[in-house]
């Protein structure tokens, strides 16, 4: 192979030089356009926070802060008011409930998980991956037509006869056992959020150094020990964060929680009352809103304040995770994309 | 005039200073081996050769590099057209891998803009895989994803994929420092066969080696050139005390 | 401590506490279990008696034999809206992963990055209610397009992370060979990189598809739901996910074991789509080490 090259050539001027200077036009052209997709999803985001806030400010305007703490919610023209408080209420209780019940049992299938090698763990966590892969839809057909009624019949009566005679803890389970409520609402969004607390708490747990572990069981510690003191003091904080990730789902949930919870706007001590949720109320609401009046515009007022909760609950985690990496010192690594942190639809 | 020659080369890593004002030449029709101590700098002057150092992102480069007498770093050249030119073969044997060992071997071709026919893809493919001998090993399964082959066959597959497109230069970047000895030992008779047809530079911090295959050695040291000439002066009578050290094994 | 203490087993509360919680370990592993048992089963049980030829076929019947229809509009429509969504979805989240995988290290793409997660996190409905207000509003009607467009929002994010790992995970080398051969950067992408991640991409996708094939908020607000046929994108559709909920909401009992078998199907779809994304990518893991 001998012959010399010319510069033009090799610049692109000779023989085969379109092609050349075509092919540097393509490599510059797919670059920019695969940027512009990816600046096209920051402006999908920017687009639909305008836009919700948007149609939300007529309500904001009329209302302002009292819009967060009213509690009435007439729609009838004439007689408009929207105060979101029960919807925040619902929101709030039903999702801490649901967290109460999730995070000890997740934690305790995390630890679990990663205790135990060979036979049992994978199966395990093929089950809650399963789990997390049930669509919500699926969860509300369950809840209303198995779950509820088992509550209604069995679980509540009995709670409402043990715990609701106890003084002041009793308030939470008095009231009409019969009929959706918050409670059974609760437990449907605690099975929902148990992958994805199961999920990152394992991850978290994972990463506390095993010399650790080691170190105590070496000082003659059981198993429980060794957690208590090698364990759980560096991954709290990650927990908390997979708790808030948990919260962060349990507050999207809408079609479970919507066949649940009975949908009425009320405030009120016992869980076994129902309630709605600010997801489940715009799902059951927004074919009745016009565009006359602030009905419409509350329903996204509603969804506004859901979407700045989420933003916050979503912060917080992320700054707990990342603290226990600080703690220990290595990555606990970028949230991977699995089924059990995308679940399966709201 | 000389193949390729590298004048007053500076190569950085961001604000990292890895090359010193390089000067040094590679015949046509020759072999060039850059040796040196680990971190010297060889296998990023090496990559200064067909543009690829600058692909790492942060890295610079400034300097001339002439190839047939025109500067590979001149304002209007396409680094593409450079690397369709001067062919590189890598430390790892990277076929890829969804192809099979006749596509590996031609993908050169069938990616670039050239029209080219079937059958003279595989008239191609098999020149190239003669050319690195691999050939009679592979004639029968050239279907088969080029994964499948061992380490030494994969590197001698990355070397036909290499000689397909017509290079003039060869540059190759510790190509057996992972092979068995057998592997390697057919690897430096192939820089044998080749260098009539191509100029070949060869890194490697094999010593012997350099001194088995090469015609022309180049000795590096902390970025910088110690001494560049003749393969056997480098090993025999070295101008600088540095050479003579490390070619003797006192330090390296 | 003398010798003789640390050989005697740990007694009284130490003890207790310990075998307390090795006992509640295997309680939450048996909580998660029955679960998981007891919601399969109802809806497998309940479910099969439902699937019928009539089932997969028809449109729901009249008042008076309610269990001699089906919900054949609902798969068609679920057919369309996924359909539109993945259609645009799957093309954007990988070319956006492109950018994030193979040319962005600054901090545009860690801004990109920030986006999709928090997409990503973002409650269904609200992106339900983006999509109402910007088609269905605008336009004046419910339509499986508008259904198709609020699933992309939920879609775009997921296939553009996912594929992004799957591109990271392809060895440096390989774009390195294909360069050296002098192939200009964007075919060693699409020519090169991509096919090596190839049964990745694939996992991308599934993972996607199946969570939109769950989704019902989004898709109640923009699609709103249809007794019969529909096949124009532009008018109300059916989705299996709408139609358990409407038929769940009625007092028939006829309707609620469509509603079950619904959901039967929807669950084994769905269930399918992920086990299947995570095989693959247990042996696209295996083919790229």
């Amino acid at each position: 192979m001998s012959g010399s090259v010319s510069a033009d050539e090799l610049a692109g001027l000779g023989a085969g030089a379109a092609r050349a200077r075509r092919s540097r036009f393509i490599d510059r052209g797919f670059r920019s356009m695969t940027l512009l997709l990816g600046l096209a999803l920051i402006g999908l985001l920017v687009y639909m926070l305008i836009d919700l806030t948007a149609g939300a400010w007529r309500t904001f305007e009329q209302f302002g802060l009292h819009f967060f703490v009213g509690t009435t919610w007439n729609p009838v023209r004439g007689r408009e008011e929207f105060g979101a408080l029960p919807f925040i209420f619902g929101t709030a209780v039903t999702s801490f409930l649901a967290v109460i019940i999730a995070v000890p049992v997740g934690v305790g299938l995390a630890l679990f998980l990663n205790q135990v090698r060979g036979a049992l763990a994978n199966p395990l966590a093929v089950f809650i991956d399963i789990l997390a892969a049930i669509p919500s839809i699926v969860y509300g057909l369950w809840g209303l037509f198995v779950l509820r009624p088992f509550f209604d019949s069995t679980v509540e009566p009995f709670l409402a006869s043990t715990i609701g005679k106890v003084p002041i803890v009793g308030a939470l389970f008095s009231g009409k056992t019969q009929g959706p409520d918050m409670f059974t609402a609760g437990v449907i969004l605690a099975i929902m959020i148990l992958p994805i607390i199961t999920a990152v708490s394992r991850e978290v747990i994972a990463v506390v150094p095993r010399d650790l572990r080691e170190a105590a069981l070496a000082l003659g510690a059981t198993r429980w020990e060794s957690v208590r003191i090698a364990v759980l003091p560096y991954a709290r904080n990650g927990i908390v964060g997979a708790t808030m990730l948990g919260l962060g789902r349990a507050l999207g949930e809408t079609i479970a929680v919507a066949m649940v919870i009975g949908n009425v706007p009320k405030i009120g001590w016992s869980l076994l009352a129902p309630a709605a949720t600010i997801p489940s109320w715009i799902a059951s609401s927004f074919r009745e809103a016009s565009s006359v009046g602030l009905h419409r515009s509350a329903l996204l007022a509603l969804a506004v304040t859901l979407v700045i909760w989420s933003f916050l609950l979503a912060l917080v985690s992320r700054v707990l995770v990342r603290k226990t990496e600080e703690q220990i010192g290595e990555p606990v690594g970028d949230e991977p994309v699995s089924v059990a942190r995308l679940g399966a639809g709201g | 005039m000389s193949k390729m020659e590298v004048v007053d080369l500076n190569a950085w890593f961001g604000t990292n200073q890895v090359l010193h004002g390089i000067n040094v030449t590679a015949e046509q029709g020759s072999v060039t081996a850059i040796i040196g101590p680990s971190g010297c700098g060889k296998s990023t002057l090496i990559r200064c050769f067909n543009r690829m150092h600058e692909e790492i992102r942060g890295a610079r480069v400034d300097g001339k590099v002439l190839f047939d007498g025109v500067d590979i770093y001149g304002d209007d050249i396409d680094p593409a057209a450079v690397r369709r030119r001067i062919g590189m073969v890598f430390q790892r044997a990277n076929p890829f891998p969804t192809m099979s060992i006749l596509n590996n071997a031609v993908a050169g071709l069938r990616l670039s803009d050239e029209k080219v026919s079937k059958s003279e893809l595989h008239e191609r493919g098999e020149a190239a895989l003669r050319a690195a001998g691999l050939w009679d090993e592979v004639k029968d399964r050239l279907d088969q994803p080029g994964a499948r082959l061992s380490g030494g066959q994969q590197q001698r597959l990355c070397i036909a994929r290499a000689l397909a497109v017509e290079p003039e230069v060869l540059l190759l970047d510790e190509p057996a420092s992972a092979l068995d000895p057998v592997s390697t030992l057919r690897i430096e008779e192939l820089v044998g066969e080749l260098k009539d047809r191509y100029t070949i530079v060869i890194v490697t911090h094999n010593m012997q080696q350099a001194a088995r295959v090469s015609d022309w050695t180049l000795f590096m040291l902390f970025g910088e050139v110690v001494e560049f000439g003749p393969t056997t002066k480098i090993f025999t009578s070295p101008d600088d005390q540095r050479t003579d050290d490390y070619v003797t094994g006192r330090f390296g | 401590m003398t010798m003789a203490s640390t050989l005697e087993p740990v007694r009284g509360a130490r003890r207790a506490k310990d075998i307390a919680y090795r006992v509640s370990l295997w309680l939450c592993v048996a909580i998660a279990m029955a679960t998981l048992g007891v919601i399969a089963l109802y809806v497998l049980a309940r479910g099969i008696n439902a699937l019928s030829v009539n089932f997969f076929t028809k449109e729901p019947a009249s008042q008076l034999h309610p269990e001699q229809g089906g919900i054949v509009q609902s798969f068609i429509g679920t057919g369309m809206i996924v359909g539109i969504a993945a259609l645009i979805a799957i093309p954007l989240g990988l070319l956006t992963a492109v950018y994030l995988a193979e040319y962005g290290k600054g901090r545009t793409a860690s801004a990109i990055r920030l986006v999709s997660q928090v997409l990503l996190s973002t409650p269904s409905i609200v992106a339900g209610a983006f999509i109402w207000t910007v088609v269905v509003v605008a336009f004046g009607n419910f339509s499986a397009f508008a259904g198709g467009l609020a699933l992309v929002v939920l879609m775009w994010p997921i296939v553009a992370r996912a594929t992004e790992e799957v591109l990271r995970l392809v060895p440096q080398e390989l774009r390195e060979g294909s360069l050296a051969l002098g192939l200009p950067r964007w075919k060693t992408i699409l020519r090169v990189v991509v096919p090596a991640a190839g049964a990745g991409i694939l996992t991308a996708v599934m993972l996607a598809v199946a969570r939109a094939l769950g989704e019902t908020a989004p898709i109640l607000l923009t699609a709103l739901g249809n007794d019969y046929i529909n096949t124009d994108p532009l008018k109300p559709t059916d989705a299996v996910p709408l139609r358990i909920y409407a038929d769940a909401r009625t007092p028939i009992e006829a309707l609620h074991t469509i509603a079950w078998g619904g959901a039967l199907v929807l669950l084994l779809a769905v269930l399918l789509l992920s086990i299947g994304a995570r095989v693959l990518s247990v042996r696209q893991q295996k083919r790229l080490a």
